[in-house]
């Protein structure tokens, strides 16, 4: 029995490498997808790869809980332009940059591809699609790279990543984006929420936080290849800062 | 005794496993045949709604499924603790995040082997 506990116990620390599926297993698990397919719509779930739906809010099925604290941010939005909360987003963001530096610290010998560490290079990081980054026409302080979403090695890497970087006059930013073709992605948005701010591409905006905690200035955007998404801090809220950003995302959309 | 040891490897898995995902934005798994059969939604310390159904077929015929329900949590798991002890499983995880403007279908996974992500 011990040799059996020893054995489970070392599981993690064995090194198992991908094996590429045969053609049988291929079909397989492409047979076994649709069912998949089938069930989750039988869920009422929006399925993978199903595209861009606008909607109205009412047909979206959200949890009650969601729809109540949705309600509430849209009364604080009235009051104040912004969602009043105690957050720690804002001080997380305009401290990443010192964050980064101990991150590479403790990460500066591991170069595993599928590891979700920083890296100080995008060319360290093993992405499934092309990522043109922020244009190199805006002046920006760029702190790293961190992935998101999955690691695939059919795909030829992650299915996201997320540029972290310092603007002027804006405050420390996260670009994050996410490719349709290697997530799967899609989307329903409300229909009552959605603006065409971003080149045209149905847009999703919002500002939180306090005087206390700081704000972050948020827009995801939604296009055909991409699911994007900005998030820049500052200390103050204004409605200047809230449109410096969406010039930075459309400036960075246009890339 | 058989799936008290499962269960003890997949608790020391998770346990082992459970600090270096999602470090800096939310990243999403599946592994299979490595002690648990599991999808998971991770970002430390940054909670979402999240949704996570677990698909697990087994020598090539489906098992069952798994669904954790929606949750504002900053780890979205559906585990089968100890199941994978038995082998030749495949899992898929699909990962969804629902908000008061959307509800996506984040990202899909799905393993047949216990690649974990480096770092783990």
């Amino acid at each position: 029995m011990n040799k059996s506990i020893l054995s489970l116990l070392l599981i993690p620390s064995l090194s198992f490498a991908l094996q590429p599926l045969s053609e049988e297993q291929k079909v397989l698990k492409a047979s076994q997808e649709k069912e998949n397919m089938k069930m989750l719509a039988e869920m009422g779930l929006p399925l993978p790869d199903s595209g861009i739906k606008i909607v109205p809010r009412a047909m979206m099925g959200l949890p009650q809980e969601i729809i109540d604290k949705g309600i509430r941010d849209e009364q604080s939005i009235k009051e104040n332009g912004y969602i009043s909360e105690d957050t720690v987003r804002p001080m997380e963001l305009i401290n990443f940059k010192a964050h980064a530096l101990d991150e590479y610290k403790q990460y500066k010998n591991n170069n595993k591809v599928s590891s979700t560490h920083i890296r100080n290079n995008i060319k360290d990081l093993k992405l499934g699609f092309e990522f043109k980054g922020i244009p190199s026409h805006i002046d920006i302080e760029t702190i790293g790279f961190v992935p998101q979403g999955s690691f695939d090695e059919e795909s030829g890497g992650w299915s996201g990543v997320v540029q972290f970087f310092n603007k002027k006059d804006i405050g420390t930013c996260a670009y994050a984006i996410r490719s349709v073709k290697v997530s799967h992605t899609a989307a329903e948005l409300a229909m009552e929420d959605v603006t065409y701010d971003i080149n045209n591409k149905a847009t999703l905006k919002k500002v939180h936080g306090n005087k206390d905690s700081g704000f972050v200035y948020k827009i995801e955007w939604f296009d055909t290849d991409n699911f994007h998404a900005l998030e820049c801090a500052n200390k103050n809220y204004s409605v200047e800062n809230a449109a410096q950003v969406i010039t930075l995302a459309q400036q960075i959309d246009s890339n | 005794m058989k799936y008290v040891l499962g269960f003890t490897a997949g608790a020391v898995l998770c346990l082992a496993s459970a600090s270096h995902a999602g470090l800096d934005w939310t990243t999403v798994h599946s592994r299979a045949n490595c002690g648990n059969n599991e999808s998971i939604t991770w970002w430390y310390l940054h909670p979402y709604n999240w949704k996570v159904v677990s698909f697990h077929q087994f020598k090539k015929q489906p098992a069952h499924m798994m669904d954790t329900g929606f949750s504002y949590t900053w780890r979205q798991h559906a585990i089968h603790w100890g199941e994978g002890v038995h082998g030749d499983f495949q899992v898929w995880g699909y990962h969804y995040l629902y908000e008061y403007s959307q509800k996506v279908p984040f990202d899909t996974t799905y393993a047949n082997d216990c690649s974990i992500y480096d770092g783990w």
